[in-house]
This record gives structure tokens, C-alpha cells and sequence, in this order.
């Protein structure tokens, strides 16, 4: 057989300018040299929301896509990604993937669905919606969206249609760590630059998990390689903590305080960048209220300042924490040696997990801001420096109603929507919805008190009509009364971009056979004529439901989806994003030009386009003169206008500062004592409800950690994934070998674990790698369905039948592990695995952060050997609980309004944001 | 030309993109990896740690899985990769006992092995392999180890690099940077029964021999499994041939040990032929693409002693049948000479295996020298035993049963517990004492019933003693064949 070793050496990705036809031997066939010839077409990875590049190969013969690879072109992954992305493939080839809309003909739950046509779909849709606007019934509509993966588009549309209707996942998730980071500085998100950074902490898994694990972990291990040192805060050992120089366990919920630990060494020490304190700390706000008698000097500021931590000294933090006071002492030292390279990450991990999180987020931006590490090189840029969100044309205005089913006035400093609390808002009696959107989104599976959403999804009274979007089963679609598929990544349209390092970005996703088909002339007016089956795109969805929602224009709704090329006709998807690349991302129609193409055409090309590199210190930015225009000067340096600050002066230059109050980095939160938290005014440690002095370890109370996750899984979205489940399939209970011998317990055991609202039933994982005394099992695992053919893909579920114990006792009891079955694709005759894992956040009761709105995910939970009737898989709900546990927590809250009579500060970011007006109480 | 990988442990992250990576490529079948990542935990809380190690095919130097390849499916190509054509696999698996570490698997759809080929078929477009492009971290680097500026070659030449068992003398040409000795050596961490978020695969269930003591405080947590690839059809064929073998190396003193008429000029040579029908049929039954067996004679291997073996057995079927036929004919010297050349070549069929087990470089429990005279001395033991109902009365016979069943005894004892020379060896060793078969010990009740049973019964019942004699050698040689395919190799 002839060898041709002339090509040398290796390239990685195939040249762009034979993408559309680059021919490659099959990998089937091979030692033959049978060649194939594909056509790549660049897309966006849809399984986390990190939006790398893929690129998707597509057979000419058999017009399939054959398989996914990284995009070279895509300046945040740069031509790799993690086992997610080419597992993609898996999710389109899916032998269970829903292909039709599906419309339910038996009692909600019940699991007969029979097909239906998108027309349908639509006009009842379009005639519901039609109505509640008509009779300014706009709070009834709602947009539950699990995985966002487009950035601006959903509120565009919603805003077209003048609700307040945007819910999210974001308070079972990263509520708190963006409150953390907001009140510093407004912008919700870190954007560290690992690559530079000299010294990395994490308190999150970004060697596996997060956002932007891909892109993140590149970087990261780029600077390990260059000598950084990197320290992992995590309860259980993450292999992130096992690739760290520096791996601490302390007692879950005491981060906060050993992050002031580090910052008590580093005050001490000196260690600190007094000339950044000095210019952009609202120092003096913090004077002024701690000692208002004082001369307000920055040595004074200092001075009181450590006078305020003292009490956070290593050896206080080992007593709470659990961490060895002087190798606090040594990593302070590093990060103080570090300075301005200081490159940190908090996201869900122990914000996610306590009550207080988001003072945890404040405490480690406390480090960042200490050390001058913000925005510079190598340090802890702010997510609006480095994620760029091009403006679509005919931008609706805001709407001017409030949704308190989203936003109540209990909580108005919540960050995001109060999203888990829907049903027990609803049971209440605050409402009821006409029209409910969950879109990539699995409410009763991933939100804790599940049976709550279980009794709000079969309650016609108060959904009166769900329709689930997504590409895949899951267990809140088997409760809708539309199931309505929509593409997976390489299926649709959405733009994106993300703070991955310090610059900004676009990236495209494409329904790559779409464009495919294109490329070869054909006529392609719509994405589902090139999807499999009658998989549509949202983007084309919300278009058409919009249109028929308005088609006389008389809702005022019309206008916004009439193409800006050709007035009065319904606008293409394609026109959409061509005026987007066209108007609002600056040096893309030049580059475009450059390569003789127009900016779309560019962008289906490349999929992707760098806007800035060496994206720092955006917040010194001149503030420009036309803003400056009629504005005062304050004795303090602070540029206002209009009784608003507007920038500051710094070396002598008006600079735009930070997108806060005092336009500088807020140590000193005027807003939380402005509104009933003047306790927490500055970064500080907020005992967690599981606080080990909560603790009986005698009775068997432990800490649960149901928070990790895996780096081979994605939510709930991985279970149309073959390759994926393959490599992970279980989640046994994380118990270190001191507490198994206690309970005389070994691997794989049966424990149960009883929450507050319930019990579990899992197995036992014995390991070095979990501090004594505290338990964690991973939260992907543990799908299930109750039916043959409908529910979770059988790749991932077991069978379960729900059984009521006695009233309102719910008990889910697997009938079949996971099985090989027959279909289309040889791979589910293979299936070896039988676990799939126990679903343990139906036994969680809501505990939701007084402050942040954030569930607070850590479970005080008592654990015992599995009692004589316990089958593993067993999952005891008692749902009587429910209100009253919620009610305990509501009770913690300070309520709106707040000054001026308003819900929420209105510096604060909100999610599609109302008009001012909606702000105010009426 | 040597294409191969240095793997840097220093930077993977064990996130896996490189096991679906190649899944994707390759199609892969479900169950099996060309490429995985081994995940082995280490030490107390707080000071533990997890170390990943990316295990895969070494394209070695000298590779043990083309050696023992019959039909030449394997090849070592020009540039280093070895290679297998699946169209010319027959499917018997010997590549996969020959290949220190676990690199093949078996498409069943096909019938055919597959491996890791460093993507051969993107190689020669130019590209790098699947594994490679999509690695978050760059830990995989490619490149051509025998040129000293290549970047693995520098890597290599610049650091204190590892090789996965370095003690089978395959040359493996992946070299790891900063993998941790108990990451890279099989069988010094425990295996609990499940892994951290994986089933453990549901293979190779038996417990770990307590006489193999692991690495304090190391734990495999997760890890891709493998197959046992022989099976009773293994253990059978050696039964069956050494009976044949046996019949045939004791037929010349059948007149000796008072054997007449039919019994004496026939009953060793149909014994033998029927004996070795049945090795036939079992060796070509257990391929994965039985239709396809008469490659080995159109596509020879000459270097592997699975072609030889098979060119041993077809020789003595030919003696054999010669035999019978110049018997018929009443040629009775000729028939005796043939007799005699037939037991010299029974010998060989009774002992090839031995050099073809010693091609089998990951199964270390089978490379013992002591292998050779414990397959002769189990062939005379089958032999003789068969012979007894003809001739229960010759104590030349029964010496010969009572030698043959001590020295399968000692063989077998010596195997079990001498100082093994690998740790492999050792494990497998150890194995012997946990693999069962139904209710019984195979190992243990193998030896009791065969040599306890049959010595006692050799006083009672002369004529029954090849029951508990042979059904104990096969209970022996489930032991065996499968101990020695029990101890990881990743």
C-alpha cells in the first residue's frame, strides 16, 4: 500500500480556503483510501454557555453531518473544546430526539402526546398571547429560559411585545456571586485574564466546569506552564483542585471568612497597591460612615480599615475554617507578591451553596481590588470589558410594567428573577399565567422542591398553557402541553459572546446544513427545511409567533419584525443578522471587505470575529467631552451631572470609572444600608445557615454539597449524549473513609440521606478527596422517566414509578435501571452502564437568599445506613413541607421599596430592564 | 520514522475531549476506547490528589500485537504507526493477549480489532490527530521521535519522561511528562467496585487477590474496562489437544502397557484425530469471523506461532491419518514408524502453545518457562489417563498417570506461588485463587479433583479415572486462561 508522508509536517485544521470542499480519507474505511468530501461550515457549541467554535463536517454525498470539530477562527476556544463539543453529533443523531411537535391528548403528566403541525402550534399560541395583551393581561405571559445561549435577541422579542416576561435559571445558579460582584462595581461577572496572571484563585472548577471552562482552562494552564501558581478553594477535591499548587477545603461556608484572612495578611503586610485604593475605592464614603468625625485621609482609611478586619486574623480563619493559619499567611504572601496579576473566579461553588454567598463573591473581589488587580493585565478584568453585545436594529423600548412573579417586592436586590419561587408565588395565589415558554429548560428536575413545579404544571388554573422548547425529552417537558423541538447547536441561529479573556468577540451559530445547502445554491427559506425532521430554530419560531400575534401591526408588535431591507414584509433570520453585522460591530464590514465579502457572508464563513484584543483597564477610559458637557466637579474628584455621577477625575483626567453610584469600586455600599442591610456595608462573613455550629454530628448531621459538577455532563442536557453518559453515569454520596467507618459504611453501600423535606436513597463513595463531616454528591446525575416512550432519553433514565405514601407523601421508585434498547442506532444495543445516578434536589426545600434571591443549595441533611425497605434510587418527598419551609425563609427578608418608593436600586443592573417608571411602587 | 506522542501531565486536565474526540472520529463503538483517561487518587485529605493519566495504543517499536498477528492485519508502517486492516482481521484476539497495554478492542459489528492508528487517514491529509486538535490544553504533542528537532523529540530529550511498562521491551513511543508512577503502573492502585461517576464496567468482576497488596491510600476512580477475550473455548482447545497430544506421545508403548488388539493399533491415533477435530473446530470457533480461519494458510504470519501452531497441528492430523490408513493396510511397520513420528510431532503440538503464550506480552502469568514441560507433562497426564480404561491393570500405565498428575501438581503449585518476575505475573498469580466457575475454586477444586480425586480413584476405579482427571484439568485451565487476562493493564 503506497504511504504519502510528503505533507509535513502536521497541520491542525484544514485551511480555510478548501472548507468548501476539503476532502478526507474515510476513517471507516480506512487502511482503504476511500475519500470523502465535506463541506465545513463554522457554528457555536450550544452545550454550555462558554459559546465556543465548532466546526461542522458535512458529508457531500449524503448532505450529514458527519462530525463536529473546534473552530480555529474562534478567538475565545481557539480550535479546541472540551468532550462536549464533538460529542454534538451524538445530540443530532439522537435515536429518541423529538422530530415533530408534539401536542398532549391525555391529563397533563400523562405521557400521550400525538403529533401536531407548527401551524397549529402557532396560531394557538399567537391567539392566547393575542388576547392577554388585548385585555393587558401582560404579567401572564412568561419566557422561561434554562440555557440562554443567544445574547439579546429573547429581549428584543419580549420587549416588542410589552411584557415583563423574562424568567431565568440564573437564582439556582449564580445569583449570588453577581450580587457579590455588582455592588463592587456594577458589572455582575469576573473576567479573569488567567493567561498573564501570576498567581489564579479559584473558587470555582474551571480545569473542568463553569463558565468558560474551555477557554478558561487553556488559559489557565498556560500560565501554570509560565510558572503562576494556582490555589482551588473547593469543599470536595475537583480535579482543578488536584492540577492547584495550593488545594483548601475549609468548612463549607466559612469562605468568606478565609478569603479576609488574605486580606487581613495582605493589609497588615502592606501588600496592598495603595496608589489604586487611593484613586478608585469610594474610601471616603467608607470614612465618612465609620467615623465621620475624622480628618478623611487615605492613611486614616487604611488604618480603620485594618482596624475593621483585625478580627480576620489566620489563626481566627483557622478556627473557623479549618486551614492551617500560616499556610494562609504563605498563599496571602503570593497573592500579594502577585500584585496586579491576581487573576480570580468565584461562580457557583460556595456562593452558590450558603446563605450570604454573595459576600463570599464580595470578599474575594475584596482581594482583586486590594491588590490593583482589577482590569489589569493579568489580573480580574469586569465582564462588560470583555463581552461585546452588538445592538439589533429597531430596538423595542422598554417595557414600563413590573412583573412581581419575577421580581417581588420581597427581594429588591435579587439579581436575577426569583425563578424557583414561581410555583410557591403561584400557590399563594400572587397569580396565575396564561402563557408559559420553558425553553432549554428543566425546572422540575434541576429546581430544588421539584413536586412543587410537578403541582404547578399539572394545574390548568394556574398554567393555563405550557409549551416546552427543546431539543431533547426532559422531565418537565412529559408535564407540557406542547412539546415543541427545537435545533441543537448545529441547528439554529443565536449570537453570542463572553468574557472568556481580555478582549471581545462574536461568535455565530449556524444551522450548518442550512448553510450548507446554501452554499450549493440552493433555495433555503426557513431552518426547519434543512433540520432533521421538523426541528425549527427559536429565532425563526419567535418571528412567526410574533407575526401572527400582530398581523395588522395594531399591537404596535408588527413593526419590529418587518425587515429594515424591505418595508412592510416579514424579516428573514438572515436579514436579521446581516443589519447586526452590517451596523453594530465595529471593524467587522472593513474585515469582511478585506476578504471581498459581506460582513454576513463573512461571519458564515468564519463564525466568528475578535472585536478588541488587549481589552484593560477599560474603567480609565476618557470620559468623553460631549458627556461631560454641564457637569460639576466635587471636592472628591467625582464628575456629576444632573445630581447623577458620571465619572471621575483621576491623575488629573476625567475618566469614566465604574458603572456604580460613586463611579468608583464600592468597598462602602451606600446601597445596602440605603436598603435594610446596613449590617453587611461592607465585605464580611455572613454566618451559612450550615454553619457546622448548626451541626449534630452525634445525630448524624451533615453538610450535603449537591453543587459539583462533572467535566463530561451538561445540566440536564447531556442525556441525548451516548459518549458522554457512557463516561459518566453515576453519583454516588462523597463520604471520607473517617465518617464511613463511623457509620460503618464501604463503597457503594447504601446510604440515605434525609433533608429537611425528604429523603434519598444513593450509594456510598468513600474518599480521601471530601472533608470529614461533610457529604457532596454531583447534581447531573439521577435522571428518570415514567414511560417507555416518552421522557428522558433512555441513554441517561431509569424508569420510576410515582407513588403517593400517604397525603402529600411522594415516593419515586425505580422500576428498571438503564437498559440496552433497540433503535436506529447499533450504540443503544451496547449499553453497559445501569446506574444513571439518584435525583436528590426533589428533596430540597427552597431556601432562598434574603439578600441575593439565590437559592442557597447546601443541605443540612442527617445520613444513616439504608433502612431494611430502602431501594437505591428511592426518592421520599414530603410535599406539606414545602410552604412552610419557604415562608420560614421569606420571612428573613427586608422588603421593598426602598428610597424614592422604588422596587430596586436603579443602578442595579436587571434582566430586560422596564422603563424607570415601573421602578416605583404605584 | 517514528510517529509517537509525549503525553504532558503537567497540563491535562482529564476532561475527556480527546476520548470523545476520537470516539467521533473513529466511530467507536460503545463499551470500547482507542483513547482514554485514567483518573488514580493518591494520598490523605487535604493532601490528596487526583492524577490523570491519557492511556492509549504505543505504537511500539517492536510491536508484540504484529508479531502474533496470523494474517498480517497488524502492520508496523514506514513512519512507526502500527496499523490494522480490518478487512484482513480474522478476529481471534491474540493481538489483544500480545498487547501490554489494552490497546485493541474488538468491533463486534465487524468481527475486526480496531486500535488507536494516530489517525492514519488524517495523518497522510496532513492533519494531526483527533486527539490532538481538540485538547484544551495542547497536552497532546505529536510529532516524529527519531527527529531530534521534533518538539516530542525535544520534550523527551530535555526531561526525565516515562513510558508505560517499560519492562515488556515493546519501545513505546508515547512518553508521558510529570505522570505519577502509581498513574502509570497497573495494579499498584486498588479498584473499588464502582468509580467516582462511572459504573465500573461490568467485566473482569473478581474480587483483588488479598496476596497483592496495593499502594496505600492510591485508588484507580475511574477507568475504561475491558474485555476477557478467551474464554471456555480457550481453556477447552487446550484440553482437547493436549488429550490429542497425550494419545499420540504414548501411543508407541501402547503394546507395553498391555493394550490389545483394537485398542492398541487404533484407539490412540482416532483419539488423537477426533481430539484434534475438536481443537480445530474450537480454535476456529472462537474467531469473531470463523468463515475467514483459512487466512491463516492464505495470508500467513510465519512469525506468529498462532501460523505455526496451526501448521504443527495440520502436519500431525496428516502423520496421524497416515497412521491409520497404513494400519488399514496392514502395514504395520510403517504403520509403527509413523507412530513414532507422530508422537515426536504430538510433543510439539502439546508444547507450541507454550511459544505462542510467550508471544502473548500481556499476559506475563503465560511467558514462564516453566510452561513448556507443564504442557508436556499435562499432555502425558490426558494421554495416559484415556489410555487406563483400555489397560487397567498395566502399573507402567498407572506410573505414568501418578508421574504425570505429581508433576502437574508441582507445575501448577510453583506457578501459583513462585516469586513471580513481574508484577503482571504476580497479580495473575494471585488471580489464580479467585476465579471460579460455578460453585468451585477453578484453581483450587481444579487441582483437588484432578489430582486428589484421580489418585485415589487410580486405586479404585482405574477406568474412571480420566472423569475427574480431565473435567479437574479443565477447571485448571479456566484458571489459568482467565487469571492471566484479570490484572489491569492500564
Amino acid at each position: 500500500m503506497p504511504y504519502d508522508f510528503s505533507i509535513t509536517p502536521l497541520e491542525s485544521f484544514p485551511p480555510i480556503d478548501q472548507w468548501d470542499d476539503w476532502v478526507e480519507y474515510d476513517a471507516a474505511a480506512w487502511p482503504k483510501k476511500v475519500q470523502k468530501r465535506y463541506m465545513l461550515v463554522p457554528t457555536t457549541c450550544f452545550n454550555c454557555e462558554a459559546a465556543c467554535g465548532l466546526v461542522a463536517y458535512i458529508d457531500k454525498d449524503t448532505m450529514q453531518v458527519r462530525k463536529l470539530e473546534g473552530n480555529p477562527h474562534h478567538p475565545g476556544s481557539r480550535g479546541r473544546t472540551c468532550a462536549k463539543g464533538p460529542a454534538t453529533i451524538n445530540q443530532i443523531n439522537d435515536p429518541q430526539r423529538i422530530l415533530y411537535p408534539l401536542k398532549r391528548v391525555g391529563p397533563r403528566g400523562s405521557g400521550k402526546f400525538e403529533r401536531t403541525t407548527w401551524d397549529e402550534v402557532l396560531d394557538t399560541f399567537a391567539a392566547k398571547i393575542h388576547k392577554a395583551l388585548l385585555q393587558d393581561r401582560r404579567n401572564e405571559i412568561m419566557y422561561h429560559v434554562g440555557r440562554p445561549g443567544a445574547d439579546g435577541y429573547m429581549d428584543r422579542v419580549l420587549q416588542s411585545w410589552g411584557i415583563d416576561g423574562h424568567n431565568s435559571h440564573t437564582n439556582v445558579c449564580s445569583s449570588s456571586a453577581r450580587l457579590g460582584y455588582a455592588l463592587w462595581s456594577g458589572a455582575d461577572r469576573p473576567s479573569p485574564d488567567h493567561a498573564n496572571a501570576k498567581f489564579i484563585l479559584l473558587l470555582s472548577a474551571h480545569l473542568e466546569t463553569g463558565h468558560y471552562f474551555n477557554p478558561h482552562a487553556q488559559r489557565i494552564i498556560d500560565a501554570k506552564s509560565q510558572g503562576a501558581k494556582i490555589c482551588a478553594i473547593d469543599v470536595r477535591l475537583s480535579n482543578t483542585a488536584s492540577m492547584a499548587d495550593y488545594w483548601l477545603a475549609p468548612w463549607p461556608g466559612t469562605e468568606a471568612m478565609l478569603l479576609l484572612a488574605f486580606a487581613h495578611v495582605i493589609l497588615q503586610e502592606g501588600l496592598f497597591d495603595r496608589s489604586f485604593l487611593e484613586q478608585w475605592v469610594n474610601w471616603r464614603d467608607f470614612l465618612r460612615a465609620q467615623c465621620p468625625e475624622v480628618e478623611p485621609t487615605f492613611d486614616r482609611f487604611i488604618d480603620e480599615l485594618k482596624k475593621h478586619y483585625a478580627y480576620a486574623t489566620p489563626e481566627a480563619a483557622e478556627a473557623e475554617c479549618g486551614i492551617d493559619a500560616e499556610l494562609i499567611r504563605t498563599i496571602a504572601r503570593e497573592i500579594g507578591a502577585a500584585g496586579s496579576a491576581l487573576a480570580t473566579h468565584i461562580w457557583r461553588n460556595a456562593a452558590a451553596g450558603n446563605l450570604g454567598g454573595w459576600q463570599i463573591a464580595r470578599c474575594l473581589q475584596l482581594l482583586v481590588v486590594l491588590t490593583g488587580a482589577v482590569g489589569a493585565k493579568g489580573g480580574t478584568c469586569l465582564n462588560t470589558d470583555n463581552k461585546f453585545v452588538p445592538a439589533p436594529f429597531l430596538k423595542p423600548p422598554p417595557q414600563n410594567i413590573w412583573n412581581e412573579l419575577l421580581y417581588p417586592l420581597e427581594y429588591p436586590l435579587a439579581h436575577h428573577e426569583l425563578s424557583y419561587l414561581l410555583p410557591h408565588f403561584l400557590e399563594e395565589g400572587r397569580g396565575k399565567i396564561a402563557v408559559y415558554f420553558t425553553r432549554v429548560y428543566n425546572p422540575l428536575w434541576t429546581n430544588p422542591d421539584g413536586m412543587m413545579w410537578h403541582r404547578m404544571l399539572t394545574d390548568e388554573s394556574k398554567i393555563e398553557l405550557h409549551a416546552a422548547l427543546t431539543p431533547t425529552w426532559n422531565e418537565t417537558a412529559q408535564y407540557a402541553d406542547y412539546v415543541l423541538p427545537m435545533g441543537v447547536g448545529a441547528e439554529r441561529h443565536d449570537l453570542m459572546s463572553c468574557e472568556t479573556h481580555a478582549a471581545k468577540w462574536i461568535s455565530f451559530r449556524q444551522p450548518v446544513l442550512r448553510v450548507a445547502k446554501q452554499r450549493l445554491g440552493e433555495e433555503v427559506q426557513f431552518t426547519y427545511q434543512a433540520n432533521p425532521g421538523e426541528v425549527w430554530e427559536e429565532d425563526e419560531f419567535w418571528i412567526e409567533l410574533s407575526w401572527r400575534i400582530d398581523p395588522d401591526g395594531s399591537l404596535g408588535i408588527r413593526k419590529f419584525y418587518e425587515s429594515p431591507y424591505r418595508p412592510g414584509e416579514k424579516i428573514t433570520v438572515d436579514e436579521y443578522y446581516q443589519w447586526i453585522f452590517e451596523n453594530s460591530v465595529p471593524g467587522l464590514p472593513e474585515e469582511a471587505a478585506k476578504h471581498d465579502l459581506t460582513p454576513l457572508q463573512y461571519m458564515r464563513k468564519f463564525g466568528a470575529f475578535l472585536v478588541a484584543e488587549d481589552v484593560y483597564e477599560s474603567y480609565r477610559a476618557e470620559l468623553p467631552a460631549e458627556a461631560r458637557q454641564d457637569s460639576q466637579t466635587q471636592p472628591d474628584g467625582t464628575i456629576t451631572k444632573n445630581g447623577k455621577s458620571i465619572g471621575v477625575i483621576a491623575d488629573g483626567q476625567p475618566r469614566v470609572g465604574f458603572n456604580t453610584p460613586s463611579r468608583r469600586l464600592e468597598l462602602h455600599s451606600k446601597t445596602l444600608v440605603d436598603w435594610k442591610w446596613p449590617e453587611q456595608v461592607l465585605p464580611g462573613y455572613i454566618v451559612s445557615h450550615i454553619h457546622r455550629k448548626h451541626m449534630d454530628r452525634d445525630k448524624g448531621e451533615y453538610v450535603l454539597i449537591p453543587t459539583f459538577r462533572l467535566p463530561t455532563l451538561i445540566h440536564t442536557r447531556s442525556a441525548n449524549a451516548k459518549w458522554l453518559y457512557e463516561l459518566s453515569n453515576t453519583n454516588p454520596v462523597w463520604l471520607h473513609p473517617q465518617d464511613a467507618e463511623r457509620l460503618g459504611l464501604q463503597t457503594t453501600d447504601l446510604l440515605r440521606v434525609t433533608t429537611r423535606s425528604g429523603h434519598f436513597v444513593n450509594k456510598v463513595w468513600v474518599t480521601e478527596g471530601m472533608r470529614p463531616g461533610v457529604i457532596a454528591c454531583s447534581h447531573h446525575l439521577g435522571r428518570w422517566r415514567l414511560s417507555d416512550d416518552v421522557g428522558t432519553d433512555r441513554w441517561a433514565s431509569a424508569k420510576v414509578v410515582k407513588e403517593e405514601l400517604s397525603p402529600g407523601v411522594v415516593r419515586f421508585r425505580r422500576v428498571e435501571n438503564i437498559q440496552p434498547f433497540a433503535s436506529a442506532d447499533p450504540d443503544s444495543k451496547r449499553i453497559w452502564w445501569t446506574d444513571g445516578g439518584v435525583h436528590q434536589n426533589l428533596t430540597f426545600p427552597v431556601q432562598p437568599d434574603p439578600v441575593s434571591g439565590m437559592h442557597c443549595w447546601h443541605q443540612r441533611v442527617t445520613i444513616k445506613p439504608a433502612e431494611p425497605d430502602d431501594h437505591y434510587g428511592d426518592v421520599v418527598v414530603d410535599t406539606n413541607k414545602s410552604m412552610d419551609i419557604y415562608r420560614e425563609w421569606l420571612a428573613m427578608t427586608r422588603p421593598a421599596p426602598g428610597p424614592d418608593n422604588l422596587r430596586r436600586p436603579l443602578w442595579l443592573a436587571r434582566a430586560v430592564r422596564p422603563s424607570p417608571k415601573a421602578y416605583r411602587v404605584e | 520514522m517514528q510517529y509517537g506522542f509525549v503525553i504532558d501531565q503537567t497540563r491535562c486536565i482529564g476532561c475527556h475531549a480527546c476520548t470523545v474526540a476520537c470516539k467521533a472520529e473513529n466511530d467507536v463503538p460503545i463499551g470500547n476506547f482507542r483513547t482514554s483517561v485514567k483518573y488514580t487518587e493518591l494520598g490523605q485529605f487535604p493532601d490528596v490528589r487526583r492524577h490523570f493519566a491519557v492511556l492509549r495504543c504505543n505504537q511500539c517499536s517492536d510491536a508484540p500485537c504484529v508479531t502474533i498477528c496470523p494474517v498480517n492485519a497488524l502492520e508496523k508502517r514506514p513512519d512507526g504507526i502500527v496499523d490494522v486492516d480490518r478487512d484482513a482481521c480474522i478476529g481471534c484476539r491474540a493481538c489483544m493477549q500480545a498487547c501490554p497495554y489494552d490497546a485493541l478492542y474488538l468491533n463486534d459489528d465487524l468481527g475486526a480489532v480496531e486500535k488507536c492508528h494516530f489517525c492514519a487517514h488524517r495523518i497522510e491529509k496532513g492533519l494531526e490527530p483527533a486527539c490532538v486538535v481538540v485538547c484544551p490544553v495542547q497536552a497532546i504533542i505529536p510529532g516524529d521521535l527519531d527527529d531530534p528537532n521534533s518538539k516530542p523529540a525535544q520534550i523527551i530529550a530535555d526531561n526525565d519522561t516515562k513510558v508505560r511498562r517499560p519492562e515488556q521491551g515493546t519501545g513505546p513511543n508515547v512518553h508521558y511528562l510529570g505522570a505519577d508512577d502509581v498513574s502509570l503502573n497497573p495494579g499498584h492502585a486498588s479498584r473499588p467496585p464502582t468509580y467516582l461517576w462511572s459504573d465500573r464496567p461490568p467485566h473482569k468482576g473478581e474480587s483483588w487477590p488479598a496476596s497483592v497488596p496495593t499502594v496505600l491510600d492510591a485508588t484507580t476512580t475511574l477507568d475504561v474496562g475491558h474485555r476477557v477475550e478467551w474464554g471456555w473455548a480457550v481453556s477447552l482447545y487446550l484440553l482437547t489437544k493436549s488429550i490429542a497430544a497425550g494419545a499420540a506421545m504414548l501411543a508407541p508403548f501402547a503394546a507395553a502397557f498391555g493394550m490389545t488388539g483394537f485398542a492398541a493399533s487404533y484407539l490412540p491415533e482416532i483419539l488423537a484425530l477426533v481430539l484434534l477435530a475438536v481443537t480445530c473446530f474450537l480454535l476456529v470457533e472462537d474467531l469473531a469471523r470463523p468463515m475467514l480461519f483459512y487466512r491463516l494458510l492464505t495470508m500467513p504470519n510465519w512469525n506468529s506461532w498462532l501460523v505455526r501452531g496451526g501448521i504443527i497441528l495440520g502436519v500431525f492430523g496428516l502423520l496421524i491419518s497416515f497412521g491409520i490408513v497404513l494400519r488399514v493396510l496392514h502395514l504395520q511397520t510403517a504403520a509403527n514408524a509413523f507412530r513414532l513420528l507422530s508422537a515426536v510431532t504430538a510433543s510439539a503440538v502439546a508444547g507450541y502453545t507454550a511459544f505462542l503464550f510467550a508471544q502473548c506480552k500481556g499476559r506475563d502469568l503465560w511467558e514462564s518457562p516453566l510452561l513448556l514441560p507443564h504442557l508436556l507433562a499435562q499432555a502425558t497426564l490426558c494421554g495416559s489417563v484415556c489410555f487406563l480404561p483400555f489397560a487397567a491393570s498395566s502399573l507402567a500405565l498407572k506410573l505414568v498417570v501418578v508421574i504425570s498428575i505429581v508433576a502437574h501438581l508441582l507445575l501448577s503449585l510453583v506457578e501459583r506461588f513462585r516469586a513471580q518476575p513481574t508484577e503482571n505475573a504476580k497479580q495473575a498469580a494471585g488471580f489464580l485463587s479467585t476465579v471460579t466457575l460455578g460453585p468451585l475454586s477453578a484453581f483450587r477444586d481444579g487441582l483437588i479433583i484432578s489430582v486428589i480425586v484421580s489418585l485415589v480413584l487410580i486405586f479404585i476405579l482405574p477406568e474412571a479415572v480420566f472423569v475427574p482427571a480431565l473435567f479437574g484439568l479443565y477447571l485448571y485451565e479456566h484458571a489459568y486462561i482467565r487469571a492471566a487476562q484479570l490484572p489491569p493493564l492500564s
